[in-house]
């Protein structure tokens, strides 16, 4: 059987041969499909993984866990969000400190926040008065995401130190970082 | 009682289902438009069928909407807010006075009808927002018997399929730009995962911000 899953639908499409049917997370159950219907499962959903020659167990374990990375991600940015009133944001502390007990879970979610500088409206320091005194995992994702956005100017000039054939970019960088400092 | 139906259905709204995470992405900002299908098309952020129903809906929109199909959006007409879950988890209920004037009806699926029924519409399918209790009375006071009572009335306009295509409705063409805005409410019928309860305050958190309430039923 081949599938593909998107944690951010909460999906998964199986194919079995010609017969076409869906699993969600949370739900057990498999509901037989028509190819038309595969735009209104997946919705506006980007993060697909493609399966080949798997079977159902695998298939959910792999959907479970893909759903839970998407979750967390979607937590954090929520936590992350000043726009949200504090309770809002508080009970998806709580939520998040659940989800990032799970290791893979974990790692994804700083694999994508760590990548890049937060945007200027991210509110880390509202963020962090939001994880009451048990919420050690999600303190400590914000502590990382904190101290990684004043080493990325750095990152960013040892890029330009390798990139070939930009000597107006670098130079254009190097004065943007020498501002910075 | 077919007197009944026509003042109920003189109430109705016009729905639209799409999945929770295309309604996250709607809300996350003022500047995010509903696309219509051929929009999304366009734009690249949704592959067509890939089959028989790309030209039965071609040419159902071409015949209802010569050279103006792109500026579409479908919805379904309802009583009780629930539109077709078919398309989505999430019923957007449109506010009428953003809408009433722009917006027809049809009297079912038009790509099914039109492919099972030929596409030279004869009159009597299709009416105008503010004629839309009629043409539900044409299509449906057959269905009204003795034991029919108002309850039933929200089960009779909109009947959920097992699949898209079984779906039963009154189609509603709203020509123009879709915003979260132009919804009054939001109904949401969980389908599991997402279920903590961050992820549904901050989106009433989201919605309210835009003037919309949501009901999680």
């Amino acid at each position: 059987m081949h599938a593909v899953i998107s944690g951010r639908a909460g999906v998964a499409l199986l194919l079995d041969g010609q017969q076409l049917s869906s699993l969600h997370a949370g739900a057990g159950e498999i509901v037989r499909r028509k190819e038309r219907e595969i735009p209104y499962l997946l919705g506006e959903a980007t993060d697909l993984q493609y399966l080949e020659n798997v079977e159902t167990p695998e298939i959910s374990r792999r959907l479970e866990m893909a759903a839970a990375q998407a979750d967390a991600l979607h937590l954090a940015l929520i936590l992350l969000d000043p726009e949200l009133p504090q309770e809002v944001r508080c009970d998806a502390a709580g939520e998040l400190e659940d989800l990032l007990k799970i290791q893979d879970v974990r790692k994804d979610v700083e694999g994508i926040l760590f990548a890049r500088p937060l945007p200027g409206e991210a509110d880390l320091r509202g963020a962090l008065s939001c994880c009451s005194g048990n919420a050690d995992a999600a303190r400590d994702l914000l502590i990382g995401l904190e101290r990684l956005q004043t080493e990325y100017p750095l990152y960013e000039s040892e890029k330009l130190f390798v990139a070939e054939g930009a000597p107006d970019s670098y130079q254009a960088g190097g004065e943007d970082i020498k501002n910075r400092e | 009682m077919v007197e009944s139906l026509e003042v109920a259905f003189q109430g109705s709204k016009a729905v639209i289902n799409r999945p929770l995470a295309d309604l996250e992405r709607l809300v996350a900002s003022d500047r995010q438009l509903y696309a219509s299908y051929y929009q999304r098309l366009g734009a690249e952020v949704q592959a067509p069928d890939g089959n028989a129903w790309d030209s039965w809906r071609r040419m159902a929109d071409a015949t209802l909407f010569p050279l103006f199909e792109e500026r579409i959006r479908f919805a379904a007409l309802s009583l009780d807010g629930m539109g077709l879950q078919s398309y989505g988890e999430c019923s957007l209920v449109l506010r009428e006075e953003l809408i009433a004037h722009r917006a027809s009806v049809f009297e079912d699926n038009s790509a099914v009808f039109l492919r099972d029924r030929g596409y030279q519409l004869s009159p009597g399918h299709r009416a105008v927002w503010e004629d839309r209790s009629r043409l539900g009375v044409a299509k449906l006071a057959s269905a009204v018997h003795t034991g029919t009572v108002p309850a039933d009335f929200p089960g009779l306009l909109v009947q959920q399929g097992q699949t898209a295509e079984e779906d039963r409705f009154i189609e509603v063409h709203i020509w123009g730009p879709v915003t979260a805005r132009t919804c009054q409410c939001a109904i949401l019928i969980p389908k599991g995962g997402k279920a903590g309860q961050a992820f549904r305050k901050a989106l009433r958190a989201r919605l309210a911000a835009q003037g919309v309430e949501l009901e999680v039923r």
